[in-house]
């Protein structure tokens, strides 16, 4: 039986199921541009970019606004607030993004990866600023993903500590 | 989605909202102690029309910029909003956000310039019946930003010369409704420049936004 591909960019990178692929490469290769082009494919076609579904997307940047709290960002972003993720990373609701430092303001972007339905997720390198105990807590969450059917692309500069299939940029 | 997006415009840009009102009135409060007591209706509009253009140019380059700085269009556009939805809130949220409170702001300069009330509404009309025009090409200066390594005021600038006929046509507007002028062909004339700028601005603003993310 044939897989389902759910995401194919000519013979650059083809996503299943199930599958991670980490793209790789030095500062300026493309890897953010990339990502980009493909999380924004259904708005803005490129050349030879197939996806499937729409896909949960964390940029470097991600919409947060400085003088909203951390449970507006959360509903605008996905209509509803599961207090147990912040809880897991040690966040609090009521928190204004503005006050909060780059390793939290970058696990508040995890929260609304993690919280979203989306069976493909793009992630610009994802553990930037994040403490170890964090970081820890997103691999296994993001293992619990690839386990159950979830799909995801993620630029990396350093080796990604969980199985997957590499690009290099 | 145009709403939730709309509401949520309105949530976080309430500084530059401020901003704007505040400028306006400090503007015409500043000229009232000029012609306090001489202002005509002609010296009246055009007063208004600067006023307007000043306080929508100060805005315009940070209509997109900011979403664009802080990823809100990344994360906009990977939601599958389409470029015609996240115009249509902009535009709304540009003649409700700040088109009407510096119209607002307009009125009270009027007040402080003891115009009376059949000329302020006079003057209001103009700029109110031209609005779409003038909204449409606000927000593709504010667009022209985004493609360009200038910043600030220098892209909006360049929309100063197509502003001239909207400019022109809307004081002559202004004035004539006041001296009861026959006026359904000076309105018919003022749709038609509010259907052309909205078309082309519509179009080229789609143009830029697709260039910008190519």
């Amino acid at each position: 039986m044939t897989k389902k591909i759910l995401v194919k960019i000519g013979e650059l990178l083809t996503l299943f199921p199930s599958s991670l692929v980490v793209v790789y490469g030095p500062n300026g290769s493309g890897k953010t541009t990339l990502l980009k082009k493909i999380a924004l494919s259904h708005v803005f076609p490129g050349e030879n970019i197939q996806i499937e579904f729409p896909a949960a997307y964390l940029g470097h940047k991600f919409g947060t606004k400085l003088s909203q709290s951390v449970k507006d960002y959360l509903l605008f972003c996905l209509g509803a607030m599961d207090p147990a993720y912040l809880t897991r990373y040690s966040l609090k609701e009521d928190a204004k993004i503005g006050e909060l430092s780059f390793g939290q303001i970058q696990k508040v972007g995890l929260i609304r990866i993690l919280m979203s339905k989306e069976p493909i997720w793009i992630l610009d390198e994802p553990l930037a600023h994040v403490d170890e105990v964090s970081k820890n807590l997103f691999l296994e969450d993001l293992n619990a993903y690839l386990a159950s059917g979830g799909a995801a692309i993620i630029a990396s500069h350093d080796t990604f500590p969980l199985p997957h299939e590499s690009i290099y940029l | 989605m145009i709403l939730k997006i709309l509401k949520h415009f309105f949530k976080i840009e309430k500084n530059l909202i401020g901003s704007a009102i505040l400028f306006s009135l400090l503007y015409g409060f500043l000229y009232s102690f000029f012609w306090l007591d001489s202002l005509s209706l002609k010296g009246f509009a055009l007063l208004t029309w600067i006023n307007i253009l000043f306080a929508l140019f100060l805005i315009s380059p940070d209509i997109y910029a900011p979403d664009l700085a802080d990823g809100s269009l990344d994360f906009l556009f990977s939601q599958k909003l389409s470029v015609l939805n996240l115009f249509c809130a902009k535009i709304i949220f540009i003649f409700l956000g700040y088109f009407i409170p510096i119209l607002g702001s307009a009125i009270l300069n009027g007040i402080f310039f003891n115009q009376d009330l059949a000329t302020i509404i006079h003057v209001i009309l103009g700029p109110l019946i031209l609005a779409p025009a003038i909204i449409l090409l606000i927000h593709t200066g504010s667009l022209l930003t985004l493609n360009s390594a200038a910043s600030g005021f220098l892209m909006p600038i360049l929309m100063i010369p197509f502003f001239i006929p909207i400019f022109i046509f809307g004081i002559s507007i202004s004035i004539k409704l006041q001296e009861n002028f026959p006026s359904s062909p000076l309105i018919l004339g003022a749709f038609g420049m509010d259907i052309f700028y909205g078309i082309l601005g519509i179009i080229f603003s789609k143009f830029l936004m697709e260039e910008h993310f190519r």
